[in-house]
């Protein structure tokens, strides 16, 4: 399904899922998280541009370990209410200092938009029921972050930062789009 | 041979509808068809259609005759015989007057002042929840995808109808947001709302396509229901009286708003393993239950006279009542958010999805070990950015300015006139001694308005009486009310002087019950009247226990004594930390009553002890008097009956319970 980015525009994809053991050339291929735990850190080298898809629940200690080798990191919603990807996606950007691609990929909702993005999200896969358009409308109708306004707390919050934060939460700038 | 109904919910008022002749929904059970085994399953497969094509949910076939369940079902609550279907459903009127919100604000009253930013936030929300209520009508977004949105915005799916219940942060209400909530029970309710032990208040039959309407309206009164349900943090509550009481250390409302604020859209914690609940409390007496909460904040000043916090964490009621653990003696302010931030991430890492019962971080600790958990909270703390989210004294000066302090005048500590009423007239004397608290200003009190008078349905409130309550606080306490987790109203800032012609006032409105902390004063969840997860009735146990102790020197003579009732284990009514609790059961389609002795939610808080076998309901009044009387015999001078139970156990009480049988 089609890739948008935080402003709901389509993004071109290049990414191939698959497994190591089938790759022709070295297009950019996102592997599950069992096989990157497999990789050593000379094979995880040699494999890039590599991505890795994660559900969330999994053990993820191995993730942060690989974070300089990954070009994408997927992280899969089994349930839009399963707020898991949120937290490891803020502690992938805000802990680990993760600057690759940020994907949000599984049962996720337009109106989780906003959110997506404070925890650091750069691109997302839609989905047949909930396609583009529906992702464009709910950032017209304000679901996201980029409003000044809000509870007076997240406006002096966000006032006071030295990077760049928009919310109360972690927003991740221009720079590591890509 | 079985026969059985089919039934649903209408999608666009939740009214409960049964499927008639013809493949047609009806109101009323007498127009529903029964359907024999052999028809059921075309009858539901049809009823599904319906469901799919967006214009009921829920829907269930009803074995004839119908459970108890069932029955209130068709008839509406047992306890509102006025409500019933029969009464039909009143539709919207097509004009309406002109709001409250349009007249002058209480401009002294202790709410957090907002601008018109954090308004314009709420109007937003409302209006988000406008689209998202058309695109559930209009069947973009399945009942699945909408519920956890709706309970974002607090709309329950009840028996009735839909349940919307609004925040009342931190309890303190001004008398226009009153007439506020006031105007919306009149026209988008039936007349009346009920307070919770949260400090929300509930209204029982909301129209699914009135909710937006609603909550612009709460938002031009700086009131909203976000966060009143799903698995998110909820509303944060606090003592009652905060701000006000003599005992007081720090004022928690403003710490409060200021974890409101923070909590409210949070990215990363809407979408918890469970809900979250935290409360917090300004001084050494716990009036906000902070043991039994997922967070449980005390404030306090250390010995340089710093102001902090101590935390417990991990309690809750519930299936598996817990008392929290200390996870940490001592916060700077300025870590405040750092700290709850910490303990919520560790807290979403883990937290178990599989199975919602378990997921509780009360059930994280109960794992883990309590030690694991404190030093999974304290790496994460430690891990944090420094400059990120610290509550510097500048912002919190800036929130605190946000909080109006009333124009108190300096008064003598004593009130002649006061003393002069109390001899005179014995009934106010007596309200004097059950229904105020001392203040933290010489001259003035805090005054409890019992919403518990015999007869009546705990922490239910017409909309008259919010009105006139809005009308006294206005006169006598700076326009400011408070809503307390026992479901009854304080009016925080009352001159002793003015307390006389407060509770002439409250006479005149049937609202002086002096029963404040008495057995009367019980903490009731609407149970099977209203609530679908219900077991069994809580409201009429607790009127029929009001009955039997309604004389007001039998209660006074009895003293202090909590007693809370919950309609089935999810413990809505607190009834795991009363000094007596009921927990209503099923028993093969009987409702029969679970007993609970020696609960607590002070500072020494407690989970009580069921005592036997549970009691049918018709028994339940007596085994009650019974223990209450076992008490009395038994008690030393100016013990409660909860010293006289820790003093002696359980024993005397269940022999005096199960005596008859
Ligand atoms: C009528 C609609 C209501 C529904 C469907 C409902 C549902 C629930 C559920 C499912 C729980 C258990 C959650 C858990 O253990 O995680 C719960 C807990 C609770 N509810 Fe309600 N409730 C309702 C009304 C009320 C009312 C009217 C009150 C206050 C009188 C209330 C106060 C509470 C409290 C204090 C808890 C906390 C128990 C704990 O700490 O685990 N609820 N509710
Ligand atoms: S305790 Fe049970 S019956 Fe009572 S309100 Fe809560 S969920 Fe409903």
């Amino acid at each position: 399904m089609p890739i948008i980015d935080m402003e709901a525009k389509p993004v071109a994809d290049t990414w191939i899922e698959g497994a190591i053991l089938y790759r022709i050339a070295a297009e950019p291929l996102v592997v599950p998280f069992a096989t990157l735990v497999e990789l050593s850190p000379g094979e995880l080298r040699e494999a890039r541009p590599i991505g890795v898809r994660v559900v969330t629940g999994t053990e993820t200690d191995r993730l942060f370990a690989a974070l300089d080798e990954l070009e994408l990191i997927v992280i899969e919603f089994p349930s839009f209410r399963d707020g898991r990807g949120f937290t490891l996606a803020t502690t992938l950007r805000s802990k680990h200092h993760y600057m690759g691609d940020l994907r949000a990929s599984g049962h996720i909702l337009p109106d989780q938009f906003a959110a997506l993005r404070a925890c650091g999200f750069s691109t997302l896969e839609t989905s047949t029921s909930h396609p583009p358009e529906q992702w464009l409308r709910a950032l017209a109708t304000g679901g996201t972050a980029e409003r000044p306004t809000g509870p007076l707390l997240k406006r002096l919050l966000s006032q006071g930062d030295s990077r760049p934060r928009e919310t109360l939460h972690l927003h991740i700038g221009d720079k590591e789009q890509g | 041979m079985a026969t059985h109904y089919v039934t649903a919910s209408r999608l666009r008022d939740g009214a409960s509808v049964w499927l008639g002749d013809a493949a047609t929904w009806v109101d009323k059970i007498e127009g529903a068809q029964r359907f024999e085994d052999d028809a059921l399953e075309t009858a539901l497969e049809a009823a599904r259609a319906d469901q799919a094509d967006h214009r009921v949910v829920d829907v269930h076939p009803a074995p004839a005759p119908l459970t108890y369940r069932e029955q209130i079902r068709t008839q509406g609550p047992s306890v509102r015989a006025d409500l019933g279907t029969q009464a039909g459903r009143p539709a919207r009127a097509d004009v309406l007057p002109p709001p409250p919100s349009e007249l002058v604000r209480s401009p002294y009253a202790g709410i957090y002042r907002y601008d018109e930013y954090d308004r314009q936030f709420l109007r937003d929300r409302a209006a988000q929840f406008r689209q998202q209520v058309e695109r559930r009508l209009s069947g973009e977004l399945t009942e699945d995808e909408f519920k956890p949105l709706r309970l974002m915005n607090g709309l329950y799916l009840q028996l009735h109808g839909y349940m919307l219940r609004a925040a009342l942060p931190y309890g303190v209400v001004s008398a226009a947001q009153m007439r506020q909530l006031a105007y919306v029970a009149r026209h988008f309710d039936r007349g009346y709302g009920h307070f919770t032990t949260r400090q929300n208040i509930q209204f029982n039959w909301i129209r699914l396509e009135d909710t937006p309407d609603i909550l612009a309206l709460l938002a031009e009164a700086d009131l909203h229901a976000i966060q009143t349900s799903g698995n998110c943090v909820r509303n944060v509550t606090t003592d009652h009286f905060a701000g006000a009481a003599a005992e007081e250390v720090i004022d928690p409302r403003l710490f409060a708003e200021i974890l409101r604020q923070w909590s409210t859209d949070h990215p990363e914690f809407t979408y918890l393993p469970r809900k979250f609940k935290i409360a917090i409390t300004g001084g050494p007496i716990d009036r906000a239950a902070i043991h039994v909460h997922d967070i449980g904040i005390m404030a306090h000043r250390n010995d340089a006279g710093e102001p902090g916090f101590s935390f417990h964490a991990g309690g809750g009621l519930g299936r598996t009542p817990v008392i929290g653990v200390r996870v940490r003696d001592w916060l700077p302010v300025k870590d405040l958010l750092r700290y709850v931030e910490a303990i919520l991430r560790t807290y979403n890492a883990l937290g178990r999805r599989d199975n919602i019962y378990k997921a509780r971080i009360k059930i994280l600790i109960k794992e883990m070990k309590s030690d694991a958990f404190i030093q999974m909270i304290e790496d994460e703390f430690a891990a944090m950015p420094e400059d990120y989210n610290v509550l510097d004294s500048e912002i919190i000066a800036s929130l605190q300015a946000r909080f109006v302090e009333p124009p108190f005048e300096s008064l003598p500590p004593v009130s002649a006139s006061l003393d002069a009423a109390c001899a005179k007239d014995a009934a106010f004397a007596a309200w004097v001694a059950t229904n105020s608290y001392p203040h933290r200003v010489a001259g003035y009190t805090c005054a409890t308005v019992s919403l518990k008078p015999t007869g009546g349905i705990p922490g239910d409130i017409t909309a008259e009486e919010m009105e006139r309550v809005a009308d006294l606080a206005d006169a006598y306490s700076f326009g400011e009310l408070r809503v307390s987790h026992e479901q009854n109203l304080v009016l925080p800032h009352v001159r002793l002087d003015d307390l006389y012609a407060l509770w002439s006032g409250l006479v005149e409105g049937g609202l002086a019950s002096a029963n404040i902390g008495l057995v009367t004063d019980i903490i009731s969840c609407p149970g099977l009247d209203y609530c679908s997860l219900a077991t069994s009735r809580s409201i009429p146990v607790a009127q029929r226990l009001a009955e039997r102790f309604s004389a007001p020197e039998r209660q006074r003579e009895i003293g202090p004594l909590d007693l809370n009732i919950s309609g089935c284990i999810n413990a809505c009514g607190h009834h795991h930390v009363a000094h007596i609790g009921l927990l209503g059961v099923d028993k093969a389609g009987e409702e029969y009553y679970q007993i609970t002795l020696g609960g607590a939610s002070d500072d020494k808080a407690s989970i009580g002890s069921i005592i036997g076998p549970a009691v049918a309901s018709e028994k339940v009044v007596d085994t009650i008097d019974a223990i209450v009387h076992a008490y009395i015999k038994r008690r030393e001078p100016g013990e409660r009956f909860i010293d006289t139970y820790r003093r002696l156990g359980a024993a005397p009480f269940k022999a005096a319970a199960y005596a008859g049988d």
